[in-house]
């Protein structure tokens, strides 16, 4: 049995308001909520007992409002989604026993930490709202401390800690919490690159390896989902476009490829006899420093030498190279709706 | 038994969390406790000073000393819930606390936990000063207890609608709890009779729930009058917290989904 399922989950808001005021808005007010606004569209997933599953999207594309039907925040409008086979909203005081979610995105908004107390009182309470056994408490927010090196900070106020460390101590309160599923919404965003692989190595080591959590990672950097996932489901536009593992993703949609070239003295007649050339599908020009097409084209054995032979004729090339698809141009050619079944 | 047990220790575990916070800031805690002091004195001084040309005797109150302490006395105890659940529901912290296993009323109490025991000790300084030092007269018997058990009740219903209607409208504001505190200071005979008010305002003072707790709290407190003598005077207000209370429950069973249908939780 999956430990997360969603079966035709849709999720539809209220359009945004046209005025605070005004007949029209007071006659929508009396009418009703109009949920029109699309977030989430027939998802049907499957997470397996102890996977890392991302769910890798743009801004906008119904990841966070998954998590929050997950943590019944939010209603869903149709269907149901399931944790260890118990209804989300119903039975959400059960499946809260044994879950965790990181909305770290948003840890200066809806900040549960107290701002006056220290790292280990804040944890202390935070394993005491989670029902931890009173003998557990102590020896866990140690192992937590040691994990998460807040060794110097554990005496600290909660507010003078960075933005990372912040994020690491509300990434701690799984590790004392030990839950057997944790949801982690952006939990790198606005984070530095050494503080990012702090939080990744918790979660791949300690979360999943170690206390063999279920992990769900609602994400839009690709680097993230590629590095961690076992699986992803790409979302757009409330969607689920494909869920795979990110190399069968990568090989299982023909995506265009990219010659990125830099040039000098490229000027409108190059660009008008690219234009001409049938496999071309999109053309990017960077301008800094120096000038770099990048041209997105397939067929690649067909147009190749005569991209080649048109940029030799029409400008001075400095530097060429055919790039392989990157997960990253996976997931743009996905959400752009440009990508190829390749069987 | 055991989900009530830990959901216990959920509340144990707020107060703690609230005194620590309390206690985190010497200057703040050393102000409060000198706030409470001046507060005590300048009321009973005030007490003393003011008189006042009306019938004070149908409260059951002997001076206008009385009336006046035992109107502060009804102030903090039935303020207590005042915010309790509104409060939190309007703050951004409650998401954060929703998505834990704790139940909400627990996590409603255990908020609550500090600010009420700190309110409630603030008022026993009070009652103790105003006995020593003012000679206010303090009647105990089931009468008063029936009337403060029933009027917190009231008051915490008020405040479920309060919430409800918070949270069904995403506004900052919380015109039910403003407009109760404002007229029960005003309108419903904390400092002074409603009869003395002109006769436009009287109205108000009519329908102001907290007029009727004070005409009780003062006939039981300061008249001595026992459960049965206020009993008539007392079924209403019993009848109208039962009531509100369903109401109140009602309204922010309502506003807390259909907030949850907007997705606009902690969006206050």
């Amino acid at each position: 049995m999956a430990v997360i399922e969603a079966v035709n989950l849709s999720k539809y808001y209220e359009p945004p308001r046209e005025g605070v005021f005004g007949w029209n808005q007071i006659l929508k007010d009396i009418r009703g909520p109009q949920q029109t606004l699309l977030a989430l569209k027939n998802v049907d997933l499957k997470i397996e007992r102890g996977e890392l599953f991302g769910l890798l999207g743009p801004n906008g594309a119904g990841k966070t409002t998954f998590c929050k039907i997950m943590n019944a925040l939010v209603i869903p409008t149709e269907g149901h989604l399931y944790i260890n086979g118990l209804d989300s909203i119903k039975d959400h005081h059960t499946i809260a026993a044994h879950m965790v979610t990181v909305f770290a995105g948003d840890i200066d908004i809806w900040n549960i930490f107290t701002r006056r107390l220290t790292v280990e009182k804040n944890l202390t309470f935070m394993a005491k709202l989670w029902h931890v056994p009173d003998e557990k408490i102590q020896e866990r927010i140690d192992y937590t401390i040691e994990v998460m090196q807040l060794e110097d900070k554990r005496k600290d106020w909660y507010q003078k800690l960075s933005a990372g460390l912040k994020q690491r101590v509300y990434l701690g309160l799984a590790l004392v919490v030990q839950p057997s599923i944790v949801v982690l919404d952006e939990p790198t965003i606005h984070l530095d690159v050494p503080s990012k692989r702090v939080i990744h190595t918790i979660i791949q080591e300690e979360l999943c390896k170690k206390l063999g959590c279920t992990a769900l990672l609602a994400t839009h950097n690709m680097e993230e989902a590629e590095k961690l996932c076992d699986r992803v489901a790409i979302l757009n536009k409330g969607e689920v476009k494909v869920v795979d593992n990110p190399e069968n993703i990568k090989g299982f949609f023909k995506v265009l490829d990219v010659l990125e070239v830099k040039l000098q003295g490229a000027g409108p007649v190059l660009f008008e006899k690219l234009d001409k050339i049938p496999g071309i599908k999109k053309a990017q020009l960077i301008k800094a420093p120096v000038p770099v097409l990048r041209l997105y084209f397939d067929e690649k054995e067909k147009y190749i030498a005569e991209i080649i032979d048109c940029l030799i004729k029409n400008a001075k090339i400095v530097d060429l190279r055919l790039k392989e698809p990157t997960f990253e141009d996976v997931f743009v050619s996905v959400v752009e709706g440009t990508h190829e079944r390749s069987h | 038994m055991k989900g009530l047990i830990e959901n216990i220790k959920v509340m144990g575990a707020f107060l703690k969390l609230n005194r620590d916070l309390f206690f985190s800031w010497r200057a703040e805690s050393v102000m409060q406790i000198l706030q409470i002091s001046i507060n005590v004195t300048l009321l009973g001084i005030f007490a003393r000073l003011v008189t006042l040309d009306a019938n004070i005797e149908q409260y059951g109150t002997a001076t206008f000393l009385d009336f006046f302490l035992i109107g502060q006395v009804v102030n903090i105890m039935v303020g207590l819930p005042s915010g309790s659940v509104s409060g939190i529901l309007a703050g951004r912290s409650f998401p954060g606390l929703f998505v834990t296993p704790s139940r909400l009323g627990f996590i409603f109490l255990g908020v609550n936990t500090w600010i009420v025991a700190w309110r409630l000790l603030t008022g026993f300084v009070f009652i103790a000063a105003a006995i020593l030092f003012f000679d206010m007269t303090f009647h105990v018997n089931m009468g008063v207890v029936v009337v403060f058990a029933f009027s917190i009740l009231l008051m915490i219903a008020l405040d479920l609608f309060a919430a409800g209607f918070i949270v069904f409208t995403k506004s900052r504001q919380d015109p039910i709890n403003w407009f109760l505190r404002m007229s029960a200071t005003l309108v419903s005979g904390t400092y002074f009779p409603p009869e003395n008010l002109p006769s436009w305002l009287y109205p108000i003072s009519r329908i102001h729930p907290q007029t009727y707790i004070l005409k009780l709290a003062r006939l039981t407190i300061g008249g001595g009058k026992t459960l049965s003598e206020v009993w008539p005077s007392l079924v209403s207000l019993i009848i109208t917290s039962i009531i509100m209370f369903f109401v109140g429950y009602a309204m922010f069973q309502y506003g807390f989904r259909r907030a949850r249908l907007a997705g606009t939780l902690g969006h206050m």
